[in-house]
């Protein structure tokens, strides 16, 4: 295999970047309570004593980045040592209110700066560029990325952070945090559910020629570039009468607020990932091996589950990793209309002007798309056939 | 190996789904009641209690505590999925679109009106008020009040009328109502020029006395509601309104007439709570989370314990 070119360029970005943030921009704020804005501390005046000694940490990093190569251990003791500065300047931060300029404010707490986030942007970084070339050692690679995630959990844990505004939010509504999480699965899987249920037959169908192509992708499309919240409201109406014309369904939940307008509103935007790659995934199937496979006597219901399938289905994966990906984002206006959700959590946040209750909502989105995009891809390799693996590109 | 992998991940996912969707309902217990409130911090705070308090009663809660804005919440109620929720007196003048008379400057009127008016029309409850009045007032930082000697609306009046600066900041609600920044502009004989006023479209105050503490944008002047917290922490003080123009806004729990009759218990659980609340004492439960970070349903179990109605 090929060494990717300019590996050394990235993982010497990453240091820089994280010196940069060491030397001249704020990790952190001190706040004297939940609503007003705080002082900016450096990393001088965060660490104290252990400032010169987060220094030496990068003179480290950087001669191990110009001298690592490919060598494993060195690339090894690299990327770790890149997690654990970013850990280290994070637990700091997470003791800021016991600063002694924080002993007069009872009610202190430190918010997250963006020097702290440019210091994670940097040991990602560098973490990148050294597991780029443990490429051959997978235990060794997963190992390394553990890192920052089991050291976060362990300080969590420790309740080493929980000076952090962030971490303060999340206490103070720990019940409805993790309902909320819930609904947000919810909404999100449901929803990419019955857009799996209803695109993948739909595409096919379109395939077949069942469904004229173009009216079939002038709805799917329609309902894609129509803006969420608009689309949201036009479905209230309707909903609210449904409910209210025939009760019973409105005891199901179909009603202008709540559960079933956000599902049905998140199905349609799932519609179009899903039923574009149907399609798409059945058209590369190549006619020849269609053919073939008539020719070796395989009746039509063979030919789809042993041929056409089995090759569509990667690039059908891939297109409900998209949807359930943006579903996931999308969820979020989901709370503005009472259905729930992590949204409802920002829209909190947005409404108290509590910024740290705004990163509270946003920071499980992310983890949640991202796990989500990670598990598709796992599976995605998992299903497709060893014969097509090389033919096609997932990523 | 991959076949089972792949199953396993399925079944995963079902269950997670699965076991995220079900609710069970004890049905030896009264209810279920669902309760909501606005998305701010009174809502909060008073939302919990009132959950607390039926919960320690033998109901079963549907807790929707800081479920939406009041748009939202009485659409929500309207339409039945709410059962008890927490609205204020003054409100009725958008409800019922009865803006032009004095009804809502009185407690008491004001109250009456409200509850009829919703009796009659959507079968709802407005169950007793607290007397504390949530209405909307203009405060300033309590070091530019004595530096430009500002107590009441008239010394406001004569400050702007001097051309002496103003950066007000509040909501569109406010600027337009007439029984707003309008009313208090013809009550006291003023006139704010647009670029004087900055407004948000949300009515959340939270912002708007931020951004006044830090004199964000020349901000001087800020919309404030009657029992918001921290104002006395924040050094804010509010400019007196001896006219009382805007409405009274009393906070009150109003309930669907279903549920009011089936359990005529809750009217009588709440009444005694909302009898002990005063100005000060919501001004200082809101401060409580609003300002300090404590959780609204720790401070609200906090009262009720204190306060003997959970024994």
């Amino acid at each position: 295999m090929l060494k990717p070119p300019g590996i050394e360029k990235v993982g010497l970005t990453g240091v820089a970047l994280g010196i940069w943030a060491t030397l001249w921009l704020d990790l952190a704020m001190l706040r004297p309570n939940r609503l007003l804005t705080g002082d900016l501390l450096s990393a001088r005046q965060l660490l104290g004593a252990s400032y010169p000694f987060l220094l030496l940490c990068w003179l480290l990093l950087l001669g191990l980045v110009l001298c690592k190569k490919n060598n494993v251990l060195l690339n090894l003791s690299a990327g770790t040592l890149a997690g654990l500065i970013f850990i280290f300047c994070l637990r700091q931060a997470g003791q800021g209110v016991t600063l002694p300029a924080a002993s007069s404010l009872p009610f202190a707490r430190v918010s997250l700066a963006r020097g702290l986030w440019v210091l994670l942007l940097s040991s990602y970084i560098v973490i990148f560029s050294c597991s780029r070339q443990l490429a051959a050692r997978a235990l060794l690679r997963l190992l390394m990325s553990a890192v920052v995630p089991v050291s976060l959990a362990l300080l969590l844990f420790r309740g080493d952070l929980d000076g952090l505004s962030v971490v303060k939010e999340y206490l103070a509504r720990r019940d409805s945090f993790l309902l909320e999480f819930n609904r947000h699965l919810v909404l999100s899987f449901t929803a990419v559910g019955a857009g799996v249920l209803a695109g993948i037959p739909l595409g096919y169908s379109v395939f077949r020629r069942l469904l004229p192509e173009r009216q079939v992708f002038l709805f799917v499309n329609l309902a894609q570039t129509l803006p969420t919240l608009s689309l949201l409201a036009l479905f209230m109406i309707p909903l609210t009468f449904l409910g209210r014309a025939f009760p019973l369904l409105g005891k199901l939940g179909i009603r202008g607020i709540g559960f079933a307008p956000a599902v049905i509103v998140l199905f349609l935007y799932s519609l179009l990932p899903i039923t574009r790659n149907t399609l798409a995934g059945f058209r590369v199937v190549d006619s020849r091996e269609v053919d073939i496979a008539g020719a070796m006597g395989m009746t039509a219901g063979q030919i789809f589950r042993r041929v056409e399938l089995p090759l569509a289905l990667p690039v059908i994966m891939s297109g409900i990793r998209t949807a359930l990906t943006q579903t996931i984002g999308n969820t979020i206006l989901a709370g503005l209309i009472g259905a729930g959700g992590l949204g409802s959590i920002i829209f909190l946040g947005l409404a108290q002007a509590a910024p740290d209750l705004i990163l509270l909502g946003t920071l499980p989105v992310i983890l949640l798309a991202w796990l989500a995009d990670w598990l598709m891809q796992l599976l995605t390799t998992v299903i497709t056939p060893e014969g097509v693996r090389h033919t096609h590109d997932f990523t | 190996m991959k076949k089972t992998l792949l199953v396993t991940i399925i079944v995963m996912f079902l269950l997670l789904t699965v076991s995220c969707g079900q609710k069970n309902f004890d049905s030896t217990k009264k209810g279920p009641v669902t309760i909501a409130t606005f998305i701010d911090t009174e809502g909060a705070v008073l939302g919990k209690m009132m959950v607390k308090l039926l919960e320690h009663n033998g109901f079963q809660i549907n807790d929707r505590t800081e479920f939406g804005t009041p748009d939202v919440l009485r659409k929500a109620l309207l339409g039945g999925e709410l059962d008890l929720v927490i609205d204020y007196t003054g409100s009725g003048q958008f409800y019922h679109d009865r803006n032009d008379d004095d009804t809502w400057s009185d407690p008491r009127k004001g109250y009456e009106t409200i509850r009829e008016l919703d009796r009659e029309k959507n079968k709802l409850i407005w169950l007793e008020p607290a007397m504390a009045n949530n209405t909307e007032v203009i405060a300033t930082t309590r070091v530019f009040a004595a530096a430009n000697k500002l107590k009441t609306m008239y010394d406001f009046a004569d400050y702007v009328n001097r051309g002496g600066e103003v950066r007000l900041i509040c909501s569109a609600s406010f600027a337009e109502n007439i029984r707003g920044l309008a009313g208090y502009e013809a009550a006291y004989g003023f006139k704010l020029r647009n670029d004087q006023l900055i407004i948000l479209s949300a009515g959340n105050t939270a912002e708007m006395l931020k951004a006044l503490v830090e004199g964000t944008s020349n901000v001087n002047f800020s919309l404030a509601y009657g029992t918001d917290g921290a104002l006395e922490q924040m050094n804010l003080v509010v400019l007196e309104d001896p006219k009382s123009i805007p409405p009274v806004y009393l906070p009150a729990p109003v309930l669907r007439e279903e549920i009011h009759q089936k359990y005529p218990e809750i009217e009588a659980l709440l009444a005694p709570l909302f009898r002990t609340f005063t100005l000060e004492i919501l001004q200082q439960l809101n401060a409580k989370v609003a300002f300090e970070g404590q959780e609204a349903s720790k401070v609200a179990a906090d009262y009720l314990e204190a306060n003997g109605f959970l024994k």
